[in-house]
């Protein structure tokens, strides 16, 4: 990725009608934002109409953009990944939350921390690793693979309502350590 | 999802920053957002956090599709003309911001408007109508005593077998033609009463180069040739 400061500059020119920074801007970021859309939508000729459709809102977005808040590129994978969430949900029924009870109590803690992401240092990173290696899983599953409750708790073999529970635990956890 | 009352709004938060609430419930929680500071700063914890992981996502090259997107977006018939118009009122909008602009066309104007008197009541505004490659110049004063907008233009050409077009495009709504214009000398435009609240400065006046006699079905065709905000004097 090029350095955000630069993007910050392009989406800059982006924001006062450049079409060569747009093209720029296009060249520099469409491969991430076309592997989060793809990681999402899982179907390549999804992915490219939904990329379309992204940097039209770019283009149309770029204005907004303010480089204090959050760095370019985060905020460029956020539309995209906005884009292909709200694509996704269109086309799933509407969930039933038969659990509206939100059940606290713990089950089994079985700390068994993930060691794959070496590579990592950010502070999410860091937490989801104290994290049971099934629910940090499964919170990369919902970001960054836009599973539903329902995909979850397919995955992981238990009913959706269990799902929830574990997950919503997991998630207050994961508050406590990035907090 | 109908996340009962006892989901704590951290969780909540985390979910709809996860993706993880079905279309209505992610409206509702959007909504909350613009109504709830708390909500809204729960959910930027998680959305700046989660951002994080954006650095696992693989790169994945598309195929080609740029000049698809730039189809869209600038060329004349993929876009939607009102798309169009509204790109390209943005532009001129940033660049038309200065005070500084506005207020040399008000000490310009008077000497060109016949009719304008200082000291009257009612509002007054200006608009300068410029565009990007566009030689057609107009200036615009809306007064609101008389309920009238009067239009020069300044510079540009007139195109054998066209019109110009004038239109308000008030906020969020498509535009209103107030009817084909000079492009040359000055035009006295009286506003319907149904249209006369819109002429105020959210509102832009755009000039769009249409077939001769204006554009058919009221809705403008042909390219923004001049367009600008109106500013209170």
């Amino acid at each position: 990725m090029p350095a955000s400061s630069e993007l910050d500059g392009i989406i800059a020119r982006v924001a006062l009608g450049d079409r060569s920074a747009f093209r720029n801007l296009y060249d520099r970021s469409s491969a991430k934002l076309f592997g989060v859309v793809l990681r999402i939508l899982k179907d390549r000729h999804d992915a490219e109409e939904a990329l379309q459709d992204i940097y039209v809102k770019i283009w149309q977005r770029a204005g907004q953009y303010r480089p204090d808040n959050k760095s370019a590129i985060s905020w460029l994978a956020a539309i995209a990944r906005n884009h292909a969430l709200d694509m996704v949900r269109a086309r799933r029924p509407a969930t039933r939350d038969i659990d509206a009870a939100f059940e606290i109590e713990d089950d089994a803690p079985n700390p068994e921390e993930s060691a794959i992401r070496t590579g990592e240092t950010g502070r999410i990173d860091l937490c989801l690793r104290k994290l049971e290696v099934d629910r940090a899983e499964a919170v990369r599953l919902a970001y960054l693979d836009g599973f539903s409750y329902q995909d979850l708790a397919d995955r992981f073999g238990v009913p959706i309502n269990t799902m929830r529970t574990w997950l919503r635990r997991s998630l207050l956890k994961l508050r406590d350590c990035l907090s | 999802m109908g996340a009962g009352p006892s989901v704590p709004d951290e969780v909540l938060a985390a979910e709809f920053a996860l993706g993880l609430l079905d279309a209505a419930a992610h409206q509702l929680a959007e909504q909350r957002i613009i109504s709830d500071a708390a909500f809204k700063s729960k959910v930027e914890f998680w959305q700046s956090h989660l951002a994080e992981l954006d650095a696992e996502v693989e790169p994945v090259t598309p195929r080609p599709l740029y000049a698809g997107i730039e189809a869209r977006l600038f060329a004349p018939k993929s876009a939607s003309l009102l798309e169009r118009l509204w790109n390209d009122l943005r532009v001129w909008r940033g660049v038309a911001a200065g005070a500084l602009a506005v207020a040399v066309l008000v000490v310009g104007f008077a000497a060109l408007v016949p009719g304008l008197q200082t000291g009257r009541t009612g509002e007054t505004y200006v608009a300068s109508l410029a565009a990007d490659q566009s030689e057609a110049k107009f200036l615009a004063l809306y007064d609101a005593a008389a309920g009238e907008v009067r239009l020069t233009g300044v510079s540009g050409e007139s195109v054998a077998g066209k019109d110009y077009e004038l239109w308000i495009i008030p906020e969020g709504k498509n535009p209103i033609s107030l009817g084909v214009v000079p492009i040359a000398g000055t035009a006295t435009i009286a506003l319907a009463n149904n249209l006369k609240s819109y002429a105020n400065p959210s509102s832009v006046l755009a000039v769009t180069l249409e077939p001769s006699g204006g554009a058919p079905g009221g809705i403008p065709t042909g390219p923004v040739v001049a367009a600008g905000s109106l500013a209170a004097v």
